[in-house]
């Protein structure tokens, strides 16, 4: 039997060395690559996000490559995408950003979630792009080589905020209901001030669990306060306490100042009456989006089905393309200070819409891209997202400086 | 049995030359970076299999590690306390905080345990999370200083950082061996079998466990204090439940029978990981039933694989 | 502060303690038997929320039909867990707590992968509030609340006067008493495990309208039912895991309600803590086990 067991497991183990060897062994052909470095989770809390976004990059990279790649200084370079799976822990971060510098000799590593601000500790030092997904203020302060186009709670925050002060007049009273992720420690310290310039009363904050479900005793301790505005993001989770707060009688507004999946509105169906949903975020397959990305919607989903988390995903091909113009525009590939200049200094024509670098003032390097901000509001009768303005970044950035320029 | 012991000497004092001859045959800092960071793992998996032995079953001795991570990393952030004098804190944090707990916590026994300490690792982690005016919660705490001799800055090097890791988990090993072959150490074995026959014996129950615990919560502490200066970025889900659930499973694989089946289970689990890396989103398919498989077969740890193999050949 | 936010607190903690419960009542239920922690129950619900997503919205079936459906399928795959791995383990906790952090990772990512990336839904089959006592809630939770105590009553009574439930309980007071008078150690805990994971995959169905399905949905839900059965004296009477869950929906909701949410998760731990540190069997435990 113990001899039986053996062979068994020798086996298997056999079996799952054979499945994966293979990888392993494939050779890669004598051509130019344009490496590109992704530090993602691709196990651990942020999976399908970071699952999403491999497949959709991947994809966008071979309609890249195949129509002969990208044209560099006269060199005609492929780029390669090298997937490094972090487990979506600090030390996996890190480990993964040193070996795609240290062993590819990558230059650009895209990174999604909070531990990649770890992987800016190998980054900055190495002289390394590192693009990163956090709205912290660590993640960008005097961090020259760090790059975020993303749009900023804060800015997001000003768009939607001046869009209600100006539609929606009846909202007077206003209260933060967030996940405890770094946007919600931010939207904590940020919305005190934004309410008072916007002459809206703010009566309180409660950041809640990233595992919370059940948000009737949190909403039993803030609806008696009497908002009319809840601020939250566009999350699951978020998207659960809106139903709950509609069965628990709450007839006002809400806000989701961070990106979401589209398809999370969906979960509050036709709970919320139509319109009172309101977030910066577009339905990437509608003719609201732009058209970039509705075309790529339209090939992710022919290829892996309806039903992803897009959001984050497609925020990543404003990376790519980002790169890919920024190299062709400063004429390397390796020289990371020259192509760190041409990103910042030049305004470009992104997938999600015009990107100009800002953030000096706040941040000390100006490595924050601004792009403009889509109000939108969830149609539940309809199941439809309806984008309601698209407000330039140009008209945000002034309030923005205004209010949290000095840091 | 004397000989048997001194292959196993000699066995160790190849490994540990290895050890510190590894960066000088290859110097790859990715191989350093994977290898400091098991190292850090070793010292809480044996630190686990310390508390084990007097029959105690802990899954939160991640908390600790955040403990003195946390401990360390906001003392030099916030009061320019050395990294090195911050390990030595961190350690003694965490192993004050462990003194204190064990005390209370230790009288409580077999499964009730196993949830307390899992109530502790959750409870730590929740804590950093909500404590933001100093712990800054999910944003972390970016920017940690690293460690430096004189004006010498570690930086980027992995070396400096693979030595004094490597240091470290020697002396933390030395210090535990040494403890679990000493008069303390039998007693502790005594705990772990019949406690009632043990106090019969004169061995102060509580006492001993509270030894025993603090002493790997100690070390935890260093390690994790460590790993605060190595990363430079310090974050709560590092020290939750799931983190404390990877050691014990270190320590478990590889065999909580004997001190060295921790190391082996850390190096062969870890190195199974980045090995199953290449199947990118598809590793836990594979990483999940080869757990299942190891325990399946070696329900005693992979450090009871050479054993089968000698036996089945005598059959 | 008056009465009435005082029930609204009392309501909405009961509410979400009686939905704690089918996956306790489970959790300890094989415990009791098995002796192991199964770190992996909270997938089974993961999996029978999946599993009625499945039936209900891509099959077409009737949701309750659904639901007992993804029931049995649930407690097939359960018996199968026991069958080949659980039951080597019997009372042997630290390989089994390697394995089911196995199973885990196993069945959260074949559904993350399985599934598509997105969360799913499954549609209510009830829609409205009802307002009790001057506190309004959903009519689904009603339901649920009113289902699972229907299903906990059942296995209750099974438990007391069916001889197998009988033989469940037996063993579980003195496995070796009970195997010199012929009652098959085996057969019972294949058992415990089709109850412990039918009923798991009971509250994934029946919870599944009310939050949403995620492939992570489960560990959190097991680590509260953990802290039930904990209060409830682990693997004993099913009595204290019922008032177990109940306490822990009660403290969860007073403490949020009164001082916040994220406090509310450290004091909830704490105090498991520290009933354990006075009371280490358990605060409705009925036997002390060292």
């Amino acid at each position: 039997m113990k001899k039986f067991g053996l062979t068994l497991m020798v086996l298997a183990v056999s079996l799952a060395l054979m499945t994966v060897v293979p990888f392993a062994m494939a050779k890669e052909k004598p051509v130019k690559y344009l490496k590109i470095g992704c530090n993602y989770g691709l196990t651990g809390v942020v999976a399908p996000a970071c699952i999403a976004s491999k497949r959709s990059l991947e994809l966008e990279v071979e309609r890249i490559n195949k129509k002969g790649g990208i044209v560099v200084g006269g060199q005609r370079y492929h780029i390669k995408l090298l997937f490094e799976d972090n487990g979506y822990t600090s030390e996996g971060s890190v480990a993964a950003a040193t070996k795609l510098i240290d062993r590819e000799n990558v230059k650009f590593i895209f990174n999604i979630g909070t531990p990649g601000l770890a992987q800016t500790s190998v980054t900055e030092p190495a002289k390394v792009l590192s693009f990163l997904s956090s709205s912290a203020d660590q993640a960008l302060l005097n961090k020259k080589y760090s790059i975020r186009v993303y749009p900023l709670v804060q800015m997001n925050d000003i768009a939607l905020l001046e869009y209600i002060s100006k539609n929606i007049p009846e909202v007077k009273r206003v209260c933060l209901l967030f996940k405890n992720d770094s946007s919600g420690i931010l939207n904590s310290q940020i919305l005190p001030k934004l309410c008072a310039h916007y002459g809206m009363e703010f009566i309180g904050d409660e950041l809640y669990s990233l595992t919370e479900t059940d948000f009737y005793p949190l909403l039993a301790r803030m609806l008696p306060r009497k908002p009319d505005l809840i601020v939250t993001d566009v999350g699951t989770g978020a998207a659960l306490m809106a139903k709950q707060a509609i069965e628990k009688g709450y007839k006002g507004f809400f806000m989701g100042t961070t990106l979401g999946a589209d398809i999370a509105w969906n979960k509050i169906g036709d709970k919320v009456p139509d319109g009172r949903f309101l977030g910066p975020v577009v339905d990437p397959g509608s003719k609201a989006a732009p058209r970039e990305i509705r075309e790529m919607t339209k090939r992710y989903e022919e290829k892996y089905g309806k039903g992803a988390p897009l959001d984050i995903a497609y925020l990543y091909h404003n990376y790519l393309m980002l790169v890919v113009q920024a190299v062709k525009k400063a004429g390397t590939v390796d020289d990371t200070d020259k192509i760190r200049d041409v990103m910042v200094k030049n305004t470009w024509d992104l997938p999600w819409g015009k990107t100009r670098f800002v953030g000096k003032e706040v941040w000390g390097v100006d490595g924050q891209g601004i792009m403009p901000v889509f109000v939108s509001a969830w149609i539940g009768s309809k199941k439809k997202i309806k984008l309601l303005k698209v407000i330039p970044a140009e008209d945000v950035y002034p309030t923005f400086l205004k209010l949290f320029g000095k840091k | 049995m004397n000989k048997n012991n001194r292959i196993k000497s000699l066995l160790l004092l190849v490994f540990t030359i290895i050890g510190f001859l590894f960066p000088v045959i290859r110097n790859d800092p990715y191989t350093l970076s994977l290898l400091l960071i098991i190292f850090v793992f070793i010292v809480a998996a044996v630190g686990f299999r310390l508390i084990y032995i007097t029959g105690r079953l802990t899954i939160g001795q991640a908390a600790f590690m955040g403990v003195g991570a946390y401990t360390s990393a906001l003392l030099s952030l916030n009061f320019g306390i050395n990294p090195w004098l911050g390990l030595l804190i961190g350690g003694i944090a965490a192993g004050i905080l462990a003194l204190g707990i064990g005390y209370i916590v230790l009288r409580v026994g077999g499964v009730y345990f196993v949830i307390i300490t899992l109530c502790l690792a959750e409870i730590s982690k929740l804590f950093w999370l909500w404590w933001r005016p100093v712990t800054y919660g999910n944003s972390g705490l970016i920017d940690v200083p690293g460690f430096s001799i004189a004006s010498f800055q570690f930086g980027i090097n992995k070396i400096p950082y693979y030595y004094l890791s490597l240091i470290i988990m020697l002396v933390a090993l030395f210090v535990m061996y040494r403890m679990e072959r000493s008069r303390i150490g039998i007693a502790l074995h005594a705990l772990g079998q019949n406690d009632v026959l043990a106090e019969h014996l004169g061995i102060n129950r509580t006492r001993y466990r509270v030894l025993a615990f603090t002493t790997a919560s100690f070390f935890c502490g260093v390690v994790g204090s460590f790993y605060a200066h190595y990363i430079h970025f310090v974050h709560p889900d590092q020290f939750g439940v799931m983190p404390s659930i990877m050691i014990q499973i270190y320590g478990i694989a590889g065999g909580i029978g004997v001190f060295f089946g921790p190391i082996v289970g850390s190096f062969v689990v870890a190195g199974l990981t980045e090995f199953l890396k290449i199947a990118k989103e598809f590793q836990p398919l594979i990483y999940g039933p080869l757990l299942v498989i190891i325990m399946l077969f070696l329900p005693k740890g992979l450090i009871g694989l050479p054993q089968m193999f000698f036996k089945s050949s005598k059959k | 502060m008056n009465a009435q936010d005082i029930l609204a607190m009392v309501i909405n903690g009961l509410s979400s303690g009686l939905t704690l419960m089918l996956v306790a009542l489970g959790l300890t239920l094989v415990f009791g038997i098995l002796h192991i922690i199964n770190l992996a129950h909270g997938e089974l619900y993961m999996l029978g929320a999946y599993c009625v997503w499945w039936l209900s919205e891509l099959m077409g079936f009737n949701y309750w039909f659904a639901i007992v459906l993804a029931m049995i399928l649930i407690a097939f795959l359960g018996v199968l867990m026991e069958r080949y791995l659980f039951r080597r383990f019997r009372a042997i906790m630290v390989p089994s707590l390697v394995v089911s952090i196995g199973l885990m990772l196993f069945l959260q990512s074949s559904i993350l992968l399985g599934t598509g990336m997105g969360d799913k839904e499954i549609e209510p089959v009830f829609h409205g509030q009802v307002t009790f006592l001057g506190t309004s809630l959903s009519l689904g939770r009603v339901i649920i609340g009113a289902v699972a105590t229907v299903l906990v009553i059942a296995v209750i009574l099974f438990l007391k006067y069916a001889r197998p439930g009988q033989a469940i309980r037996a063993v579980a007071q003195d496995a070796e008493a009970s195997s010199l008078q012929g009652i098959s150690m085996n057969s019972v805990s294949r058992l415990t495990m089709i109850i412990g994971s039918a009923l798991a995959a009971a509250a994934g169905g029946l919870l599944g309208p009310v939050f949403h399905l995620d492939y992570m949905m489960g560990f959190p839900v097991l680590l509260k039912a953990l802290l039930a059965i904990v209060l409830g004296g682990m693997g004993s009477v099913v009595g204290g895991v019922i008032l177990g869950s109940l306490v822990i929906g009660l403290v969860h909701s007073f403490a949020t309600t009164l001082i916040g949410p994220e406090i509310a998760e450290i004091i909830l731990f704490l105090i498991i803590a520290f009933i354990l540190l006075i009371r280490p069997s358990g605060f409705f435990g009925m036997e002390l086990r060292t």
